[in-house]
């Protein structure tokens, strides 16, 4: 049976113009996840995927419609800690060392040595123990982006928030990351919304990939991605894998054309 | 090679003083120009028995830490407020603003009729001075923090006093040594004025009661102790800029 976790409802957010139309970012989202669900967003750059995430974080309040995680509504930041968010750039405090980067969301709720150990076990999951003592300038890209990963998921969110987390990393580390993701992923058994420009990321790592139209963003349709699991590196020259990225990469395409045409009248 | 760098120092300044020795030896008849080094030391040792320097230096130590130390707490406090809220900060601006302008030595007189010629009314100088450096540089930290590190104190759920503490604070204090090193070295200047206009003891007042008396090798001494009080307190605040932030590659300076 399937478990919804997150449900939004008609969610939409616009920014208001003094004396215009207000700006509208996103427009009518209706998404259920369920429960170990990893689903994948993409869709054309600007169409308003921060945002969304964003909102369902509580860091932005939504102009109209409804999130709801465990059928309990959230909003703003009031409430308990329910989500993990792995922001899109690097957001590591310098001045704290990866295990205290870790422990930043754990500090103050449980007693220090329970934190000690989860936030420990956490960077071990991610493949980084040995380097608690590290601070971020002495990682590497991918490396940093563990420990935010670490972050996120110590804290025990009920849903983790992924916005292109590998965005920033060369091409070859990035295939490894997503490697890693799948092993973590596997181990932590969480429910994932993970947002990327990469359509062979999606669908790699997603059970379903849901297409963004141009902004406003609305969905524009939905796969479920007929892969089986485990998964590897091999399962990218799969048929069933290549057909699904042809059709996304046209409907995503077409977005893009039509933004274009749209902004040159 | 810090080894090295210290090593080849030490050389250049005994390199330095054999020169200077040997010079006012061979050329100068009169002490009074420039003292040899010999006698410099000298009246250092005749000072140091007398319990004379430790009570000038104790003097002058004691109106630094006393002025830095409430300019710290103070000047974090404010500048974080004003940092924090823009009312405040459009407050606060026109004082500072004057107070930053008006040269200490303007300031001194006025201090010294208020709270006498004692250590107080030095304490206060070293605390105008420093204060407002750091507030200034304080304020500019917490206002320019990076709005993504407020966002994930959000979506941790952090509080708000948390976020101060963990997030606001850390990022801010690069910023906020960099408003002490500014003070030290205008606060030394700062005392040293005050103590030559008025005092009954502390370094200015030895090297004013020096030259009102024409003995140079007392001078240099009192030069001598200033210069090592500051490189001493720009070390120190290296040391615990090195202790209070080590993720930074050292600063220039
Ligand atoms: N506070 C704001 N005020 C005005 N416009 C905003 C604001 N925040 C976002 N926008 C606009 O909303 C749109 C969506 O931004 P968002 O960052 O969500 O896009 P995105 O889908 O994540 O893009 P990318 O894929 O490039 O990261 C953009 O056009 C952006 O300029
Ligand atoms: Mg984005």
């Amino acid at each position: 049976m399937a478990v919804p976790v997150l449900e939004l409802r008609n969610l939409t957010k616009e920014i208001p113009a003094a004396g215009q139309e207000p700006f509208v970012i996103f427009k009518n989202i209706s998404l259920t996840v369920n429960e170990g669900e990893f689903v994948s967003i993409v869709g054309p750059s600007g169409c308003g995927k921060t945002t969304m995430l964003r909102v369902i974080n509580g860091l932005l309040t939504p102009s109209s419609g409804q999130i709801f995680i465990d059928g309990k509504e959230q909003k703003g930041t009031d409430g308990d800690l329910v989500m993990g968010f792995v922001f899109q750039g690097a957001s590591l405090l310098p001045w704290r060392t990866s295990l205290k980067n870790v422990l930043l969301g754990l500090e103050g709720k449980k007693p220090p040595q329970e934190a000690g150990q989860i936030a420990r076990s956490h960077l071990n999951l991610v493949g980084l123990s040995g380097f608690e003592n590290h601070y971020p300038h002495q990682l590497s890209g991918g490396m940093q982006q563990r420990v935010n990963l670490a972050r996120a998921l110590a804290v025990d969110p009920r849903i983790l928030l992924m916005d292109e987390p590998f965005a920033a990393l060369d091409a070859q580390t990035r295939t490894f990351m997503q490697l890693e993701l799948l092993r973590i992923w596997s181990q932590a058994k969480k429910t994932v919304i993970f947002i990327t420009h990469m359509i062979s990321e999606a669908i790699l790592l997603s059970d379903r990939v849901v297409v963004f139209s141009r902004r406003p963003g609305r969905i524009r349709s939905e796969f479920a991605v007929p892969l089986a699991r485990p998964r590897d590196i091999d399962i990218k020259s799969d048929h069933r894998f290549v057909e699904l990225e042809n059709v996304v990469w046209k409907q995503i395409e077409e977005e893009v054309k039509a933004s274009r045409e749209s902004s040159l009248i | 090679m810090p080894g090295q760098a210290l090593r080849r120092g030490c050389l250049s300044i005994a390199g330095g003083l054999l020169l200077w020795e040997i010079l006012t030896r061979l050329l100068l008849e009169n002490e009074l120009l420039i003292p040899p080094p010999t006698s410099v030391l000298r009246s250092l040792w005749k000072l140091t028995l007398s319990g004379e320097l430790n009570r000038h230096l104790s003097a002058t130590l004691f109106e630094f830490v006393c002025g830095f130390s409430t300019a710290c707490i103070v000047g974090i406090l404010l500048g974080y407020l004003m940092g924090r809220y823009r009312w405040f900060d459009d407050l606060m601006d026109p004082w500072i603003a004057t107070l930053y302008s008006i040269p200490v030595i303007a300031f001194v007189p006025f201090i010294i009729i208020w709270f006498g010629i004692g250590l107080f009314s030095k304490i206060i100088v070293v605390f105008k001075i420093t204060a407002v450096a750091i507030m200034l540089n304080t304020a500019a930290g917490i206002k320019t923090i990076d709005p993504v590190w407020l966002e994930l104190s959000n979506s941790l759920r952090l509080s708000p006093w948390e976020t101060t503490y963990k997030i606001r604070l850390p990022a801010a204090l690069p910023y906020i040594i960099t408003g002490m090193r500014l003070g030290v070295g205008r606060a030394l200047l700062g005392v040293i004025v005050a103590e030559l206009m008025a005092a009954n003891a502390g370094l200015g007042y030895l090297l004013r009661d020096a030259s009102e008396t024409w003995d140079s090798p007392k001078l240099f001494v009192a030069v001598v102790l200033l210069a090592a009080m500051g490189v001493g307190s720009f070390i120190l605040i290296r040391k615990g800029e090195q202790k209070l932030a080590p993720w930074r590659e050292t600063a220039e300076w």
